[in-house]
């Protein structure tokens, strides 16, 4: 590549405690504008603690995370706004208000954060229904509408304040092979024609191999490997290929030894 | 973000410098609305000096040209630059406005 890739998002030695268990151990990782970065691994590997902290949900007990090149570690509340105004959030459940219509979810984040009028705010919930497939439902009430296009408005709300980086927290997650495959196009339409930075943890390996242009692979907190989706397939880690390729048996353990059953058992 | 206009003939023409986002939209539709709100007016926009419009850029544009039709008059933009070009395109409005390469060309669009 000739240009110099710009990292919108730096992670750098990050680590969590919670108590005496260490959930993230030393995370460097970096997210370059606007591409689609994955952040996969195996339940409890730490991704989603790693998003939350990305979001500022969560502060971490040593390290740094560069957002847009301000650190985010340690700011006020109002500084982190400030920050927010930057990225939308995709969240697992849709997490649409189910009092409000469609066009008054998409509204809310544009109603809250800006001072705009009531008919431009109508015009631009408009275009970014027409974004996600959409148009002319924005009368529907949530439970009239499938699980599928709950995610799509919750995703026009995501881009209703033009972020730049939008964080996508297990999108196919409820959703049949069809209609997740249609999220994975959206997140990749997004990417191709608003230049948008996507995150998207996932554990979905098919939704991972399509979309990413980064795969970040975290396994017991650390970053196993970073690289294209073709250098993670053809990976020589066992972890990874046992992971990508939803194998019971290899090195990651299903279960714990009886040894370390039995010491766990006695010293407690 | 600053906004100039002057009359050119019987035209309205806008220039505008600077970045068109929600912080500045709002000041640019109460000055634009006014003209475009009036019978048979002609209003030209010239964005030569705009690196970036957002979605309320986009939607102060959209409500000008209702306006602007429902008064029986002309909205036309000139001198687009490809980044801004661009947000008209994926939202698919850009077949929906008169845009004109040139201020010249898009004066000579309001006559027409």
């Amino acid at each position: 590549m000739a240009d110099k890739q710009k990292n919108i998002i730096e992670v750098k030695n990050l680590i969590k405690r919670f108590g005496d268990r260490t959930v993230l151990d030393g995370i460097n990782l970096n997210v370059p504008e606007g591409k689609i970065t994955v952040i996969m691994g195996g339940s409890g590997c730490g991704k989603s603690t790693m998003l939350r902290h990305l979001i500022g949900l969560h502060q971490p007990t040593e390290g740094d995370i560069y957002v847009d090149n301000e650190n985010i570690v340690g700011m006020s509340e109002k500084q982190m706004n400030g920050v927010k105004r930057k990225f939308g959030m995709l969240f697992q459940g849709a997490a649409l208000f189910n009092s409000m219509s469609v066009g008054d979810n998409v509204a809310l984040p544009l109603r809250e954060h800006t001072d705009l009028s009531d008919e431009i705010i109508q015009i631009i919930v408009k275009v970014k229904l027409e974004l996600v497939g959409l148009t002319g439902f924005e009368d529907f009430m949530p439970y009239q509408i499938s699980g599928g296009m709950k995610k799509r408005v919750a995703l026009a709300r995501a881009i209703a304040l033009d972020p730049k980086i939008v964080f996508y927290d297990e999108p196919g997650a409820g959703l049949d092979p069809i209609t997740a495959s249609m999220i994975d196009q959206l997140i990749l339409d997004l990417s191709q024609k608003l230049k948008i930075t996507s995150v998207v943890v996932t554990h979905e390996m098919k939704s991972a191999f399509r979309i990413a242009d980064q795969m970040i692979v975290l396994h017991k907190g650390k970053v196993l490997q970073v690289g294209t989706s073709e250098e993670i397939k053809n990976s020589s880690n066992s972890y990874i290929q046992q992971f990508i390729n939803g194998e019971p048996e290899g090195a990651i353990p299903l279960k714990q030894t009886s040894e370390a059953y039995l010491k766990g058992l006695l010293e407690s | 973000m600053k906004i100039q206009q002057k009359q050119k003939d019987d035209i309205q023409v806008f220039e505008l410098d600077g970045e068109l986002d929600f912080h500045t939209s709002p000041d640019l539709r109460e000055k634009i609305s006014a003209e475009v709100s009036k019978q048979n007016h002609k209003v030209v926009v010239n964005l030569k000096n705009v690196s970036y419009i957002d979605s309320s850029g986009l939607a102060t544009f959209v409500e000008a040209l209702q306006k602007a039709k429902r008064a029986s008059g002309k909205f036309i933009l000139a001198e687009l630059a490809p980044a801004v070009k661009s947000v008209f395109e994926i939202a698919k409005l850009d077949k929906v406005f008169s845009l004109a390469g040139t201020e010249e060309d898009a004066c000579r669009l309001a006559k027409a």
